[in-house]
């Protein structure tokens, strides 16, 4: 059986109409805070409801492989899923996890606010509109403010872009495959073994976070990066190779391997483990190397919003 | 060859006794959402007789979440799905054994504990996977709330709701004893083994 394609989703955009009305009206000259929170809500909202077209694909071809009758059946259903939360504007997961965002500021916007403040109203905002189940809580204490807002939350990385007069917000919302995600440091003297033995026990054990994963690695580099490097291989097109010949190589070859467990999709068995394998690196210290890992489930959303000096807002990944 | 079938709840031993892992199913009729404070509650007052808002015997439990607005009229689900089921094997031995709970929900790909699918086995009871995460796809299989009952207890929503077509559903735990993700993950295990041989 053929199952449908991207096609599909080319009209389910009705629901972003109202949000665009919603930011039409507050254009301004300049980046204004207002302008900033309006696309951060419209960004958070969409990624919540439409997967990348990427993503569909991953899972459109994952299907046709997929030999083990209800795995394959499994994935027919998550489509179809996929088609009726864009076309109804619904959530995509009952998972919407805790807000995050990934900012690419040029140097040239003029931002003169507190960024952190203005995503931290857009995700109190959305979480009472939309409504999400606030998922936030206190790491101490678990108590559940009801907002989805807190200590260091939404969770925001920013970069600078050095000739850009844009800001381009990436909504991310964390989920519970977090959960699952690992981090090991190898000691040089480790082999290459110990390193693939630590990714297929760490994928085998993400068989509970619904995949079809896409497995996000991050490698060498450092404690405080390697989060984020993880983080962003997930986050890049599906099936992109990393520019680096070797790093490029190990995806491939780690992607084959990590298909061999024999996972199938939400665990039941069969032959899709993982869509796509990315990895990120950074150069590390010469005793060691450090090894994250993130197994981002089938649902794996993210939504670009680009605003501009023109109080101009749009879509798009690039 | 696994088999797809409708059952309807309240559900007899009969039924559940005819499902082996792997099976795909169907559910209509009512569905109780609820998590172990529901079940503290439940066994709490059917031990002292009393009187319960719905009939667990033949029950089938959700192990879900939801999103609820308060509209006029009653609570109105926005958008709801499974979670994983191990969170909530504490009490589910006794709810099988104590008050006749044929079935439980929850997210595919994972598992109750050994107690629950020891209890599973001798009182005739299953699990079912539901594929997580299609939240547009299986709100819309559930209508309701039909009732919220016990709203007093903190952190927990234990509600009603009614089902046309539920599913598809796997079998994950059977009434033999047999567990779908133990299976699975002897099988990767014995993948990952020949992989770094």
């Amino acid at each position: 059986m053929k199952v449908k394609g991207s096609a599909a989703l080319s009209e389910a955009v009705a629901f972003d109409f109202n949000l665009r009305q919603r930011v039409n009206r507050n254009n301004k000259m300049g980046i204004t805070r207002q302008n900033l929170i309006n696309a951060a809500m419209l960004a958070l909202e969409r990624s919540l409801k439409k997967l990348p077209d990427d993503i569909y694909e991953a899972l459109v071809s994952a299907a046709e492989r997929e030999s083990h009758p209800q795995s394959r059946k499994t994935i027919e259903v998550i489509l179809e899923n996929i088609r009726m939360a864009s076309q109804k504007g619904f959530p995509l997961c009952q998972d919407t996890g805790i807000p995050g965002f990934l900012l690419e500021v040029g140097l040239r916007s003029g931002i003169n606010f507190d960024l952190q403040e203005a995503l931290t109203i857009a995700s109190r905002q959305v979480t009472r509109d939309f409504p999400l189940i606030a998922h936030a809580v206190h790491p101490v204490t678990r108590e559940n403010p009801g907002t989805n807002v807190g200590l260091a939350t939404p969770v925001v990385h920013v970069s600078v872009v050095p000739e850009s007069d844009e800001v381009a917000i990436t909504a991310k919302p964390f989920s519970a495959i977090e959960a699952k995600c690992a981090m090991r440091a190898f000691d040089v003297t480790a082999s290459r073994k110990e390193m693939e033995r630590f990714l297929l026990e760490t994928v085998s054990e993400a068989g509970i976070v619904c995949p079809p994963l896409l497995v996000g690695i991050g490698l060498g580099s450092s404690m405080g990066n390697i989060g984020l490097l993880a983080l962003k291989a997930t986050l890049r097109p599906v099936g992109s190779s990393n520019p680096d010949k070797q790093i490029a190589a190990l995806e491939e070859g780690w992607l084959e391997m990590i298909n061999r467990i024999g996972m199938g999709a939400m665990n039941l068995g069969g032959d899709v483990t993982a869509t796509a394998l990315h990895i990120e690196g950074g150069f590390t210290h010469s005793v060691h190397t450090l090894m994250a890992i993130r197994c981002e489930c089938w649902c794996n959303r993210r939504a670009t919003v680009r605003v501009g000096q023109d109080g101009s807002i749009r879509f798009g990944e690039g | 060859m696994s088999r797809e079938q409708i059952l309807e709840t309240p559900l007899s031993s009969e039924e559940i006794r005819r499902l082996s892992v792997g099976d795909m199913v169907y559910l209509r009729g009512e569905i109780i959402m609820m998590k172990t404070p529901g079940y503290a509650r439940a066994l709490d007052l059917a031990s002292r007789g009393e009187n319960m808002p719905v009939a667990f015997n033949g029950a089938a439990i959700y192990h879900g979440f939801t999103a609820l607005k308060e509209e006029e009229g009653g609570l109105r689900t926005h958008y709801l799905g499974p979670t994983l089921s191990y969170r909530y094997s504490e009490l589910a031995p006794r709810m099988i054994s104590e008050l006749g709970v044929k079935a439980f929900i929850g997210k595919m790909g994972a598992s109750m504990s050994d107690e629950t699918l020891t209890a599973m086995k001798e009182y005739t009871c299953i699990h079912l996977g539901q594929i997580g995460g299609v939240t547009a796809y299986n709100s819309h299989q559930l209508e309701g709330p039909i009732k919220a009952f016990w709203t007093d207890i903190l952190g927990e929503r234990c509600l009603l709701y009614r089902a046309n077509s539920m599913g598809p559903l796997i079998v994950s735990m059977d009434s033999r004893g047999q567990s779908l993700f133990v299976q699975v993950e002897q099988q990767k295990r014995v993948a990952i083994r020949q992989i770094l041989s």
